[in-house]
Formats: structure tokens, C-alpha cells, sequence
């Protein structure tokens, strides 16, 4: 993902935080204590902070463990993109890896699925998965998406762009409204 | 038994299990990379504990955040005391705190309440 474009294409007050390369343990860490007081400085609601707060953990820590799943090849391939946006009415998050080109479709529909579904809808589905006993074997929960879904309120954008005949670039688009 | 004590970090919560007065407390924030590491100590804590439970079992979540692979670890704490209602072999409650305006903290702790069948008070609190 070109951070510089994104970058240019905005404001520099509106780029809250950007952060592009590989993350491990304390770098999100490090991540997270940057944005909590980025955050601080912002002149929304403590209910708005806590949820771009928790999107931003949730994502970040999916993005770390997609990042082992493509540990192959060049060090590049284990990049990770993190950037929060201040827009007018919102904020934006977005969060980018590298996948397999053959997990594009299954990633698609998971996501695709979880926008038609409504709030209770959505809750259902996820208290449903908290409560089946099966864990992946990464140790994840299957509920991330879900979750971040719960926080937004919104639709879930995503891009998937192309890098190589095995590679496929992922973004993950998140909105919050500043008014929560 | 002893009780178990394990001091809160950045990423992991203050942690208090009380086996004489079974007052049990998780407060700060869960929110490491991969929480079973964590919840471990703690889950062979309380499968000693239920096996000689107090009358009266309490548990206070007082958590500003927690990450969903922590959401399963705690899913896991709640069946375990779950059980002695289940059992009958002693009541049980929890008490879910959550910031006033947190309502995505008080629709977690709405989640629990719903699959687990021990009473939860959702304590509104000025700050957690």
C-alpha cells in the first residue's frame, strides 16, 4: 500500500497516525500507546476514543497474526500497514497485510456476509461464535471481524489488490462516526 | 488453598482469586496477543477452587478493554464458576463494571449474560 499517495491525497491534520512495516509483540505495543495519546489530544467523546481504540487493537492484532501465516520469502511480504484518519463526520482505519492469493475468496465472502447482516443480527452471530468451543489453531477466535463490525456500526470496505501470481495485497476499510 | 494474585501489565489484567472469601476480581485490560498463555494459571486456579467452593462465589470484571482472545478466556472463567450453580453446590454472581456511555462494554458483559445462567449486575461507574 503506497502510504505516501494517502498521505498527499490529505490534509496533514488529518492524518492522525500511519504506520507501515513489520510488527511484532512490543512494536504493537508500542502502537498502541502511541494512538491511545494521539487520541487524547482529540476533541471527541471518551465513548468515540474507546471505540477507535478497540477497532485499532482488534486489527492490529489480526494483522499480526496474518503476518506469521505469510512468513515465506522476501521481508517485505511481512509488511503491515496501520493508518487513522480524521475525516469530517468520521474516522477511518485502515488496515493492510499481505494473504494468500488463494484465501481471497473466502475472505471476501466472510466479509461480505458480515455487512448484510443487521446489528442484532450480527450479535446473534457473534455470541454464537463465542460460545462454540472450537479456537483456530492460531489461537484466535474466529471473532475479530466480527467484533470490529460491532464496533463500527457500518459497513466494512475492503480492497484487494494483486502483487504477484501467489500474493495478494489486503485493506481493510473501518469507519467510526465521531458522534459514536 | 492459596490464593492466586498476579499483578496487572500493560497488556494483562490485575488478577485476584480470593478462594476464602471467593471474591474474584479482573480489572485493567486484557489484551494480550494470545490470551490462553495468560488465562491458564487461572483456569487451574479455579478447577482446584470448584472442587471446594465457597457458599457464596463472586466475581467483579472490572475491564476498560479486553481484546476477543481474551473474550473467549472469559467465557471460559464464567463456565467454570457456572458450574457450581449448575451443580448446585454453591450461588454464584457477577458483577459486570463498565464506564457510564461505554455501551459497547455493557453489550459485552450482555453477552455473557445471555449464554451464561448465573445472575450478572451491570454496574455503571463514573471511571473504571
Amino acid at each position: 500500500m503506497d502510504l505516501q499517495k494517502i498521505a498527499n491525497n490529505m490534509s496533514k491534520e488529518d492524518l492522525i497516525f500511519t504506520y507501515q512495516g513489520v510488527v511484532n509483540d512490543v512494536i504493537v505495543g508500542d502502537i498502541l500507546q502511541l494512538v491511545e495519546s494521539a487520541l487524547n489530544a482529540e476533541e471527541i467523546k471518551s465513548k468515540v476514543k474507546r471505540k477507535i481504540f478497540r477497532v485499532l487493537l482488534e486489527g492490529i492484532q489480526n494483522l499480526y497474526k496474518h503476518q506469521n501465516e505469510i512468513s515465506e520469502g522476501e521481508n517485505s511480504e511481512e509488511e503491515v500497514t496501520t493508518v487513522l484518519i480524521r475525516n469530517s463526520g468520521h474516522y477511518t482505519l485502515i488496515f493492510g497485510n499481505y494473504i494468500a492469493k488463494s484465501e481471497v475468496d473466502t475472505l471476501r465472502e466472510r466479509i461480505d456476509l458480515i455487512n448484510t447482516k443487521d446489528k442484532s443480527q450480527l450479535r446473534e452471530q457473534f455470541i454464537e461464535t463465542l460460545n462454540d468451543n472450537e479456537r483456530t489453531k492460531d489461537g484466535g477466535s474466529g471473532l475479530g471481524l466480527m467484533d470490529i463490525a460491532r464496533k463500527s456500526g457500518q459497513p466494512l470496505s475492503y480492497e484487494f489488490d494483486e502483487v504477484s501470481q501467489k500474493l495478494t495485497y489486503f485493506k481493510l476499510i473501518v469507519k467510526i462516526n465521531k458522534d459514536g | 488453598m492459596d490464593n492466586l494474585i498476579i499483578d496487572g501489565g500493560v497488556k494483562t489484567p490485575t488478577v485476584m482469586l480470593n478462594a476464602d472469601s471467593g471474591k474474584f476480581e479482573l480489572s485493567g485490560r486484557s489484551i494480550p496477543e494470545n490470551a490462553v498463555d495468560f488465562y491458564k494459571p487461572i483456569f487451574e486456579w479455579l478447577d482446584n477452587y470448584t472442587e471446594n467452593p465457597q457458599g457464596n462465589t463472586t466475581v467483579d470484571i472490572r475491564l476498560e478493554y479486553f481484546n476477543t482472545s481474551s473474550s473467549k478466556c472469559l467465557l471460559d472463567v464464567f463456565k467454570k464458576v457456572e458450574k457450581l450453580e449448575k451443580n448446585k453446590e454453591g450461588s454464584v454472581s457477577v458483577n459486570w463494571f463498565y464506564e457510564t456511555d461505554d455501551e459497547d462494554m455493557l453489550e459485552a458483559g450482555e453477552d455473557y449474560d445471555i449464554i451464561i445462567a448465573v445472575p450478572f449486575n451491570m454496574v455503571e461507574v463514573e471511571e473504571i
